[in-house]
């Protein structure tokens, strides 16, 4: 069933899969390669706040760039729903896996 | 004592998980005024969420450190090597999902009526952020019985 809106929430979800695997790949990245945790506390301030507006910079550029491409096709809420979820679940636990492992000095 | 920003964070953050389950009622069982709600909900939702995570954030970046270095030399020095190092950046995808949740409900109010399997996926994500908040909270009481250990009390 094709959607007639001018707003695609598949864009939107394939935002919120990009920032998931982001966010993930700058935490885990930046414990292990200590000059990008230097990288983004120089350049933002705290590696923190690198890390938010990198994703919030990424999802809106996303979500809004892919949206004209997205609106003229067919939209799946169940399976970006599925993605988003699996993605959210998978990277939750990566991150606090690897925390884990961190501090038993495992990683 | 206990900093200000925390109350706020804390209620903030509950609220939205209730804006969450709200959704989920509505969708459980839909018509169309109650898929209309829901769609309403999720914007509080999502205005929530961001103010968590604007609250929360401030309170990371700025008052924080001091607590962290506390519970860092503490018995539970687990409590902020693990647990909020963990929480901090999972934190992070809380206002994305929400903000997709609210969009997916809004430009989709007439299609989810029809479309069963979107209506329980939207459920499930709603699910996920109450789950996540629920996970936030419970790693925040971790991370403040680690300060009490590591004061002493």
């Amino acid at each position: 069933m094709a959607s007639q809106s001018k707003i695609s929430y598949t864009s939107f979800f394939l935002a919120t899969a990009i920032v998931i695997l982001l966010v993930t790949g700058m935490t885990i990245g930046a414990e292990l390669y200590k000059p990008l945790k230097d990288w983004l506390a120089i350049t933002f301030g705290h590696h923190w706040v690198g890390k938010s507006v990198i994703a919030f910079l990424a999802f809106f550029i996303i979500a809004l760039g892919a949206n004209s491409y997205f609106a003229k096709r067919e939209q799946d809420i169940g399976k970006w729903a599925t993605i988003t979820i699996v993605l959210m679940i998978l990277s939750s636990l990566a991150i606090l896996g690897f925390f884990t492992l961190h501090y038993y000095k495992l990683i | 004592m206990v900093d200000p920003l925390i109350f706020p964070h804390v209620v903030l953050g509950d609220a939205t998980a209730v804006t969450a389950i709200w959704i989920i009622v509505e969708l459980l069982d839909p018509t169309q005024k109650r898929v209309n709600r829901a769609a309403l909900v999720s914007l509080l939702g999502v205005t929530l969420a961001w103010l968590v995570y604007l609250i929360g954030g401030y309170y990371y970046v700025v008052s924080y450190p001091p607590v962290r270095d506390v519970i860092k030399v503490g018995a539970w020095d687990w409590a902020h090597k693990i647990f909020m190092e963990a929480k901090e950046h999972i934190f992070l995808l809380g206002p994305y999902l929400m903000t997709t949740i609210a969009v997916s409900l809004n430009v989709n109010k007439e299609r989810l009526l029809t479309d069963d399997r979107g209506r329980k996926m939207v459920i499930a994500l709603s699910l996920i952020m109450v789950i996540g908040a629920a996970t936030m909270l419970l790693m925040g009481v971790m991370i403040s019985t680690g300060y009490r250990v590591a004061l002493g009390g």
